[in-house]
């Protein structure tokens, strides 16, 4: 009684008691050009347990032994383990055996070839190595597929997981145009730089005078202009900064984005060009293009396409900028004639665009955040 | 989506840590297997224990004896693969609603060992329901209730180890609470009483848990000597166990005795807890050796990540906390452990990563538990003075 005792209470001290580590195994299935592949690895330590590897009873298991055994590691595991695609069996076949040390010991490790005819996806795992010898067991399986990456752990009390189907490059794809829309949505720094672009479309520069625009035609043109080189510029640098064929860093192109936007501003007050203003835009679309090359970076771009990504990402931008232009345009053009659109948006407007955009080049330059982060 | 991609990368990396070879030589050892380190005497007595259960795997002395053993072993090396071979065999009834009581019990101190502490009262509990007789449940429920700092349930399940034949085992544990408790002069004189009366008659792991209780409770009364003097009687045993092992370290890290730390503990790297005070004492020399063992100790806790246990938080907390310098990742980890346990080590790291956070309000709970408690522990309300709410 009192041995018993002791053990519970001595057992009680786990808080500071520990090592080693309890048992798992580490299945990874991945699947290259829909070819599917799994590698297992196993402590070489639970394989003794269960199967007994030390054929000389040395107490030490060599590379000889585990080769050895590796018919009944094989039957072991085959028994124990099933891979399905779409509900068919995949038959694995040991490719290669292999070993790998983990931070509780040697692993062995089972490369597997698995045929599942022509079914793919959804693919399933049961799994039921060792539970029945150490009900404490777990397998880690990672799962992936081209873009879609996933870890489950599976216990004794769940043997099972089935993956779902990778998302499809048509949803991947929508997905980066939804980023791109967002991204310009949220970007008030490219807004800024739009809407100062656009505020002058509805006028005319007569005599160095804003005008009121007579025709639709020649306003849409002038929007048009607009509107196709920041596209063309903004997509260039993208594609060049994505395929890290040029790199900037970014604090330089955020802080060219700010002048871009007081530049822009400054030139419905003091204006040098406007008819010309696509030029304009185009250089400095170049710069924006670097600034939505790093939002990209950062959402992760899948392995499988980077054009997937840049050209959804590129669609949503420009799908953006056409709500802009469609919120926008309709109504500058309404009022354009109206005294308050020349006094109140062109002129007051700009000089609070320049007014932001000052204190954004100065946060950016420094290196500081006085204004909540509005700017991207 | 920020955290899902940060949360890839890393995995990947670790991952990428470890790439599968193909051995050059035959004769290359690739694994020790636990049973050649073992005493031939221990390795008898599995090997017996385990041929009786496979006669009879359904026999509850058969599968008593060999849990015992399998426990038995991972209390002596913190080797937790033995729980989960314990575990195994109580596998018939795993789904049953009718479990024999000892079976309970098995069940109980293994949960406990992995700090689920939850699922181990509720075993217990359901035990003492049946039979309010079982001494060991009620030590069991004792320990885990001053584990989880509910003294006054801790003295309750400790007085009822009076009314059987577990005196001595009821008095050493009233003793522990009395130490945690604010009254540690009165359990330590009970406890000198007890030694001096039944020194004879103590079986080696009774006088070593009495032993080591006298320890903390001489460290918390601040009689430094005393607590010398214990560690060298224990260390002098045959069989240090690795709560002493882990007590000993922590005292010589106090004292910043960091050379001695790594003499002793560079003994067996296997034993996580004794690794992390070896590494904490090798990083204060700035030991040239101290980045591998960090990495060793983050390789490990990355790994119970990675299955999705959360056994080891207390030090995983310090390990943030004074390895890696993470004051919010280790306040963080001593938040989520004191939700699991509060003993003083918990109470000691929460409030440390939380003044090290810059957050002390965080901490609040441990000036709470101070008061309540009424524990001895002089620096540890010293630095709670820091902390604003309640006066301590």
């Amino acid at each position: 009684m009192k041995k018993l005792i002791l053990w519970i209470v001595l057992s009680l001290s786990a808080a500071t008691a520990w090592a080693h580590k309890p048992s798992d195994s580490y299945l990874a299935l991945t699947l290259e050009k829909d070819k599917p592949k799994a590698q297992l690895e196993i402590a070489l330590r639970d394989l003794d347990f269960a199967i007994g590897l030390d054929r000389n009873g040395d107490g030490q298991i060599t590379w000889y032994e585990l080769r050895q055994a590796q018919s009944l590691i094989q039957s072991y595991v085959f028994s124990r383990l099933d891979i399905t695609a779409n509900g068919q069996a995949c038959g694995p076949s040991v490719q290669k055996l292999m070993f790998n040390e983990h931070v509780d010991g040697g692993y062995a490790v089972l490369m597997l070839d698995l045929n599942c005819g022509k079914a793919q996806a959804p693919y399933s795992i049961n799994y039921r190595l060792f539970f029945d010898v150490d009900r404490l067991h777990r397998s880690v399986v990672t799962y992936k597929n081209i873009d879609a990456n996933s870890t489950v752990v599976l216990s004794a009390d769940k043997r099972e997981v089935s993956f779902a189907t990778g998302v499809s490059a048509w949803k991947q794809w929508l997905n980066f145009v939804h980023e791109g829309i967002g991204h310009i949505g949220m970007g008030f720094d490219h807004i800024l730089f739009l809407l100062s672009l656009l505020l002058p479309a509805v006028m005319i520069l007569q005599d160095r005078c804003w005008q009121p625009a007579v025709s639709f035609r020649e306003v849409f043109l002038d929007t048009a202009g607009i509107v196709t080189a920041f596209t063309v510029a903004h997509s260039l640098t993208l594609t060049l900064a994505v395929y890290h064929v040029i790199s900037l860093p970014s604090r330089w192109v955020e802080s060219l984005i700010a002048l871009s936007v007081i530049v822009a501003a400054l030139n419905n007050l003091y204006p040098l060009i406007h008819r010309r203003r696509w030029l304009l835009t185009f250089a400095f679309g170049l710069i924006h293009g670097f600034g939505f090359a790093s939002v990209l970076a950062e959402l992760g771009l899948g392995q499988r396409s980077l054009l997937l990504s840049i050209s959804g990402f590129n669609i949503g931008v420009e799908l953006g900028q056409l709500l802009i232009v469609l919120a926008f345009l309709p109504l500058a053009f309404f009022f354009r004639k109206r005294p308050v659109y020349l006094y109140l948006a062109l002129r007051t407007g700009s000089v609070a665009i320049i007014g932001i955009a000052g204190i954004w080049l100065f946060e950016r330059v420094l290196n500081l955040q006085i204004l909540p982060a509005l700017g991207t | 989506m920020k955290h899902i991609f940060i949360f890839l990368i890393s995995f990947a990396a670790m991952a990428a840590t470890a790439m599968p070879v193909t051995p050059s030589h035959d004769d290359q050892v690739l694994q020790i297997l636990p049973t050649r380190l073992m005493p031939s005497k221990e390795r008898i007595a599995l090997l017996n224990a385990n041929a009786a259960w496979r006669a009879a795997p359904l026999d509850l002395d058969a599968i008593n004896t060999l849990a015992r053993l399998y426990i038995e072993q991972t209390r002596e090396t913190t080797d937790p693969r033995y729980l989960g071979y314990a575990l195994a065999l109580l596998s018939p009834w795993a789904n049953k609603a009718d479990v024999p009581l000892r079976i309970r019990f098995v069940r109980a101190t293994i949960a406990q060992r992995n700090h689920q502490f939850d699922v181990a009262l509720n075993e217990l509990n359901l035990i003492l329901k049946q039979d309010p007789n079982q001494s060991e449940a009620w030590l069991m429920r004792a320990t885990i209730e001053q584990v989880q700092g509910n003294y006054a349930a801790a003295r309750n399940s400790c007085s009822k180890l009076y009314d059987f034949a577990a005196l001595m085992v009821g008095m050493v544990c009233t003793a522990q609470v009395d130490g945690l408790s604010g009254k540690a002069q009165q359990a330590i004189q009970r406890l000198d009483a007890l030694l001096n009366l039944r020194q004879a008659g103590l079986t080696t792991d009774i006088r070593q848990w009495m032993l080591l209780t006298r320890i903390d409770l001489a460290q918390r009364l601040g009689r430094e000597d005393q607590v010398a003097n214990g560690f060298k009687t224990l260390l002098a045993a045959e069989k240090v166990s690795p709560e002493t092992k882990a007590a000993y370290t922590d005292w010589l890290l106090a004292h910043r005795r960091y050379q001695e730390v790594i003499n002793f503990a560079a003994q067996d790297l296997r034993d996580d807890g004794l690794l992390l005070r070896l590494a904490i004492a090798e990083s204060a020399l700035h030991s040239p050796s101290a980045q591998n063992h960090i990495d060793l100790l983050k390789d490990r806790y990355a790994a119970g990540h990675l299955r999705g246990d959360r056994v080891h938080l207390r030090e995983e907390a310090r390990f943030t906390l004074e390895l890696l310098k993470q004051a919010k990742a280790a306040l963080t980890l001593a938040e989520a452990n004191w939700n699991v346990q509060r003993e003083p080590a918990d109470a000691r790291i929460l409030l440390a990563a939380a003044l090290a956070a810059g957050e002390p309000e965080k901490a609040l709970p441990v000036k709470n538990w101070l008061q309540q408690s009424g524990i001895q522990e002089t620096s540890l309300r010293q630095q709670a003075l820091a902390i604003r709410g309640i006066k301590s």
